[in-house]
C-alpha cells in the first residue's frame, strides 16, 4: 500500500480540492482507501463561514472515518469493521462506499493513530491510501510515503512570504535519508538553536516536520541550506499546489477574494524545482505526476 | 491523574480555573500554568511533567486554530500523544473543530463540568440527579381539594348538584359514539353503528374513502421511515427547565403533520419542556365522529385520531407529560377516551368556555361534559379547566365561577380537576386599566383569588402572556419568560409556554422559535432562583374583588336553579362581554334509551 497525504499551510488553501483531484486521477488504478488527520465535512467554514468543498468518493472505495459522522454522508457506506482507534466522534469505522456520495472523513488524529489505521487496512489491501490533512497540522505525515503541498492565498497575501514558506518546506522535504550511527541524533521537534549549536556536525532528525515547526523560516531556511541534516524518514513531495483564492475579512463578514500567483509559480519552480500548479485549472497536470510518480512505482512494486 | 492544564490564550484562564476546583475535589494532581505562554515552552513542561491529561483552552478568533495545531503538532513531535489525552475548551469550540485540531476531544459552549470530568476520568458521564430521575409528575399530587372559603360551598354545591341531575338519563351523538367506541376498542366490530353516529365529511371518508379537503393519508412506509429516522436520533432529554421544582413547563403542539409535531417534540424535550398538549383542528370540533389513520393536514391543529395519537405517543420520552384536549367541540367525550386508551397523562375539559366562545351549543357540551368528566374519573385521568373566555372579553371573576363549577363538578364525579386561569392581557384587563402599571398585579390577584378559595393545583395558561406578545421574536420570548418568571415566583404547577413566533407565525411554527423561548424561561429560572416577585398593594384590593365577583356569579347561578339557563342568559358572560353560547349540535340532545 502507498500512502500519500495532502499537507495545507492553513485553512482553505485547497487540501480538499486536492485531494478529490488525486481521487479521481487514481479512481480505476485499483483500490483506493481514504481518511483525514483531521475533520472534513463542513458544509461552511468553521470561522470564516463561507462553504466548503467536501470530499467526494466512488463505489468501491474504503473510508475510514468515525461511526459518529457516518449519517452526514450521501455516499452509501457500508460497515466492514470497526477499531478501536479514539476521536472526539468516538472510534473509527472501516467503510466501503456502497454508491458514490460526498463522505464526511473524521479521521487519526496523531502519527501512533495513522500507523494504526495503516496497520489495521492491511488485511483489506489497499493499493493506495489518501491522507486529508487538516489546518496547518503536518506531523502525521511523517508516516506517509508521498507528499504535495497545498498553499495560496489563504496562507499570505504576501507573495515573499509564502515563496520563502514554501522554499523552507520543500528544502526539508528533500534532506537526505540517513540513519543515526556516526551522527548526532536529535529527537523531537528541533529549535533553530539547537541546529546552530550542531552546525558542524552531521544531524540526524526523525524526519522534515519535526524542523518544520519552527516559527522563523527565514532562518530556518538559511540553516537548511549551512547545516548538514538527514532525516530517519521523509514522504516525497510530489508537487506543490497553489490556491489564488482566500476569504477577504470584510466589515460584513467574509467573502471569496483572489490573488495572482503567475510570479510565485516561476520563482517556486525556478528556486526550488519543484512541479507547480493550480489545481482548479490543470488537474491535468497533476494526473501526469501521479502516474508517473505513484503508479508507475506502485507498478513497479508489484 | 496528573492534569496540566495550558491556558493557550492572552488572558482567559477562569474556566480553567473552574475546572481546577472540581479536579481537585475529586482527589487529582492539576498544575496549571500561566496564560499566555510560548507553545514550546508549554511542550517542554509536558515533557519534564509528563501528564496524563493536557487541558488546553482558547477563544477562537483568527489565528487561534493555526496556534493549536501547531501545539498539536509539537507534541505529536515530541512523542507525547501516546497515553496522553488532549483535550481542548473554549466558548468557540465545537467537536467538528477539535476533530480537524487532532485534539481528542473538545468542549465548547454549555459543556458542565462533569462532562469534562467523566472524560478525563474515563468514565460515564454522571447525569444530575434531575435528569436520571426526571420522573412524570402528577400535577394533582399533594391537593386537599377542600373548599377554603366556607362562603363558596353552598352554591357550588347546589350548582353541581343540579347539573347531575340535569344530565342524568340525556344522551347525545357525542356520547353514543364514545360508547361504541369503546367497544370498538375492545375488539368488537361496530364501525357501523359508529357511522350511523357521523356527519359528513368523516361518513363520506368510512364508506366511499374520501378524504376532506387539505387533509392528507400517510402512508405506512412513510411513518415507519419517520420512527426509524427517529429512533436514530440520540435526542437527550435535557433537564427540566424548572431543575425539578415548580412550574412544569408545557408547550403546545399542532402544526397539523404529526411528523412536525413529533420533531418539535423532540426539539423541546431536548430543550428541557416537561410537557406537550396536543390540539387539533377547530373542525374537528363541529362535525361529527373522528376519522382514522394518520392523517397529516394543511392547516393549524393535527387531527385527532387513534393512529396519530399511538404515533405521537410513541415519540413522547418516558418522563414526558401529554395532555390531549378535548373540551369544546362535538367529539369531546370520545377523545377522552382515546386519550386514555393511548395512554395520556391528562386532559382538558370545560363546557363554560366551549360553549361561550362561539363553539358548541351549550346543552350539547353539558351533556357531553359530564359523560367526559365521567370517562376522566374512571380512566383516572386528571382534566384541566381553562377559561380563555378572558380573551373574548369576559371578566376574570367570571370565567373563574365556571371554572370553579366545573372544577367542582369533577370533584363530585370522582375526577382531578386542574385550574387553568390565564395569565394574560385580557380585553377586559385593557378597558379596565388593570394593567396600566404592571402586567404583575393583576395576574398576582388571579392566583391568590383562587388559592383563598380551593385548595387545588394551578396551571397557568395558555398560554402565558396571552396579548403581550408581538411580531418581534426577542420581545416575545422575553415577556413569555417574565410570565414564568412570575409563575415559579408564585409557585404554580405548571405553565403553558408559547414560541415567539407563535402569535404571528402565518404558518407552521419553527422549531427555533420554540428553542428561543426555551431558552429564555432557562434564563429567567437561572435569574430568579427562589427569589419572589414582589406586587404592590394593588394586588390585594384586586384579588379581593376578583373574590367577590367569583362569589357573587356563583350566588346567582345558584339562585337561577338551572345551570343551562345560566349560560344562555349570560350569568357566565355577556354577549356584550363577548360572551356568544354556540350553535353547533344544537337540538342533538336526547333521552337515553336504556
Amino acid at each position: 500500500m502507498l500512502s500519500l497525504g495532502v499537507f495545507g499551510t492553513a485553512k482553505n488553501t485547497g487540501k480538499t480540492t486536492v485531494l478529490n483531484a488525486v481521487l479521481r486521477c487514481l479512481w480505476g488504478f485499483g483500490s483506493i482507501a481514504v481518511t483525514s488527520i483531521g475533520f472534513d465535512g463542513e458544509d461552511l467554514d468553521h470561522i470564516t463561514g463561507l462553504p466548503k468543498p467536501k470530499v467526494v468518493v466512488d463505489e468501491g472505495i474504503l473510508v475510514v472515518t468515525s461511526k459518529e459522522v457516518v449519517w452526514r454522508s450521501t455516499a452509501k457506506l457500508v460497515l466492514l469493521s470497526e477499531t478501536r482507534i479514539e476521536t472526539t466522534f468516538g472510534p473509527l469505522g472501516i467503510y466501503r462506499v456502497k454508491s458514490s456520495g460526498r463522505v464526511p472523513l473524521v479521521g487519526p488524529n496523531s502519527s501512533d493513530a495513522l500507523l494504526e489505521v495503516k496497520d489495521v487496512l492491511k488485511s483489506y489491501d489497499p493499493k493506495f491510501l489518501l491522507v486529508d490533512g487538516a489546518i496547518n497540522r503536518m506531523v502525521p505525515f511523517q508516516h506517509v510515503d508521498y507528499i504535495i503541498l497545498a498553499t495560496g492565498a489563504s496562507r499570505s497575501r504576501d507573495l515573499k512570504e509564502l515563496l520563502l514558506e514554501a522554499k523552507a518546506i520543500c528544502k526539508a522535504l528533500a534532506l537526505p535519508k540517513g540513519e543515526a550511527e556516526d551522527r548526532v541524533f536529535l529527537s523531537g521537534p528541533i529549535e533553530l538553536k539547537l541546529l546552530e549549536k550542531y552546525k558542524e556536525r552531521e544531524i540526524v532528525v526523525e524526519s522534515p516536520f519535526h524542523l518544520l515547526l519552527v516559527s522563523d523560516y527565514e532562518t530556518l531556511f538559511e540553516l537548511l541550506n549551512k547545516v548538514k541534516i538527514f532525516v530517519l524518514r521523509r514522504p516525497e513531495l510530489l508537487c506543490v499546489t497553489l490556491n489564488p483564492y482566500y476569504p477577504e475579512k470584510r466589515v460584513e463578514g467574509f467573502r471569496l477574494a483572489m490573488v495572482d500567483l503567475g510570479s510565485l509559480k516561476k520563482l517556486l519552480i525556478e528556486e526550488v524545482h519543484v512541479p507547480c500548479i493550480d489545481v482548479l485549472r490543470e488537474e491535468d497536470e497533476l494526473f501526469k505526476i501521479l502516474e508517473s510518480k505513484v503508479i508507475g512505482k506502485w507498478a513497479f512494486m508489484t | 491523574m496528573r492534569i496540566l492544564m495550558v491556558p493557550l490564550d492572552p488572558v482567559h484562564d477562569v474556566a480553567l480555573k473552574m475546572l481546577r476546583r472540581e479536579l481537585l475535589k475529586n482527589g487529582h494532581e492539576v498544575v496549571l500554568l500561566p496564560p499566555d505562554m510560548k507553545v514550546e515552552e508549554v511542550v517542554e513542561i509536558c515533557r519534564l511533567e509528563k501528564p496524563s491529561v493536557i487541558m488546553v483552552s482558547r477563544t477562537v478568533g483568527y489565528g487561534a486554530a493555526e496556534v493549536l495545531g501547531r501545539f498539536i503538532d509539537l507534541l505529536d513531535a515530541a512523542g507525547l500523544r501516546k497515553g496522553c489525552k488532549v483535550i481542548v475548551g473554549g466558548k468557540a469550540i465545537t467537536k467538528e473543530l477539535a476533530a480537524e485540531l487532532g485534539y481528542d476531544a473538545g468542549f465548547g459552549e454549555g459543556t458542565e463540568w462533569e462532562e469534562v470530568i467523566a472524560y478525563v476520568e474515563g468514565r460515564p458521564v454522571k447525569r444530575r440527579i434531575c435528569e436520571n430521575e426526571r420522573k412524570k409528575r402528577d400535577i394533582t399530587e399533594g391537593y386537599s381539594y377542600r373548599l377554603l372559603d366556607e362562603a363558596f360551598f353552598k352554591p357550588l354545591e347546589d350548582i353541581a348538584a343540579q347539573i347531575i341531575e340535569w344530565a342524568s338519563g340525556k344522551c347525545s351523538p357525542g356520547v353514543e359514539r364514545a360508547k361504541v367506541r369503546e367497544r370498538m376498542l375492545s375488539g368488537t366490530d361496530a364501525l357501523k353503528d359508529y357511522i350511523d353516529l357521523c356527519e359528513e365529511p368523516v361518513k363520506s371518508f368510512y364508506t366511499r374513502g374520501e378524504i376532506p379537503k387539505k387533509v392528507r393519508l400517510v402512508g405506512t412506509e412513510e411513518v415507519s421511515k419517520f420512527k426509524r429516522f427517529i429512533d436514530g436520533l440520540t435526542v437527550p432529554v435535557g433537564s427540566s427547565l424548572a431543575s425539578m421544582s415548580k412550574p412544569l413547563v408545557f408547550v403546545q403542539y399542532g402544526t397539523g403533520c404529526p411528523f412536525m409535531d413529533g420533531m418539535h417534540i423532540k426539539v423541546c424535550e431536548a430543550w428541557g419542556a416537561d410537557g406537550f398538549l396536543h390540539f387539533d383542528p377547530s373542525w374537528g370540533a363541529r362535525v361529527e365522529g373522528l376519522l382514522e389513520g394518520v392523517l397529516s393536514h394543511e392547516e393549524d391543529g393535527t387531527i385527532v385520531t387513534l393512529e396519530n395519537l399511538k404515533l405521537i405517543k410513541s415519540l413522547l420520552g418516558e418522563s414526558t407529560l401529554w395532555s390531549v384536549r378535548a373540551h369544546r367541540g362535538l367529539n369531546t367525550p370520545e377523545t377522552v377516551l382515546l386519550a386514555a386508551y393511548v395512554g395520556a397523562d391528562l386532559t382538558k375539559i370545560n363546557m363554560v368556555y366551549g360553549s361561550l366562545n362561539g363553539g358548541t351549543d351549550p346543552e350539547r357540551l353539558l351533556v357531553d361534559g359530564v359523560y367526559a368528566i365521567r370517562l376522566a374519573a374512571r380512566f383516572n385521568l386528571p382534566f384541566d379547566i381553562p377559561t380563555n373566555e378572558e380573551l373574548g372579553g369576559v371578566p376574570a371573576y367570571k370565567a373563574f365561577a365556571g371554572m370553579l363549577v366545573v372544577a367542582y363538578l369533577g370533584l363530585k364525579l370522582g375526577a382531578r380537576p386542574i385550574l387553568k386561569p390565564l395569565f394574560c392581557y385580557s380585553p377586559d384587563v385593557m378597558i379596565s386599566g388593570y394593567m396600566e402599571d404592571n402586567y404583575v398585579d393583576y395576574n398576582v390577584a388571579k392566583i391568590w383569588a383562587l388559592r383563598e378559595i380551593i385548595d387545588a393545583p394551578i396551571w397557568a395558561g395558555e398560554p402565558i402572556g396571552f396579548m403581550t406578545h408581538t411580531e418581534e421574536r426577542v420581545q416575545s420570548a422575553l415577556t413569555t419568560a417574565l410570565h414564568a418568571g412570575l409563575a415559579k415566583s408564585l409557585n404554580l404547577d405548571a405553565i403553558t409556554i408559547a414560541s415567539t413566533d407563535e402569535a404571528y407565525s402565518r404558518g407552521a411554527i419553527t422549531s427555533s422559535s420554540r428553542i428561543d423561548t426555551l431558552r429564555a424561561l432557562k434564563e429567567a429560572f437561572r435569574f430568579l432562583g427562589e427569589v419572589k416577585f414582589e406586587p404592590t398593594c394593588r394586588a390585594k384590593s384586586f384579588k379581593e374583588a376578583i373574590k367577590e365577583g367569583i362569589l357573587k356569579t356563583l350566588e346567582e347561578i345558584a339562585r337561577r336553579g338551572d345551570f343551562l339557563s345560566s349560560l344562555y342568559e349570560g350569568l357566565l358572560g355577556t354577549r356584550e362581554e363577548g360572551a356568544n353560547p354556540g350553535r353547533v349540535g344544537r337540538g342533538s340532545v336526547s333521552r337515553c334509551l336504556v
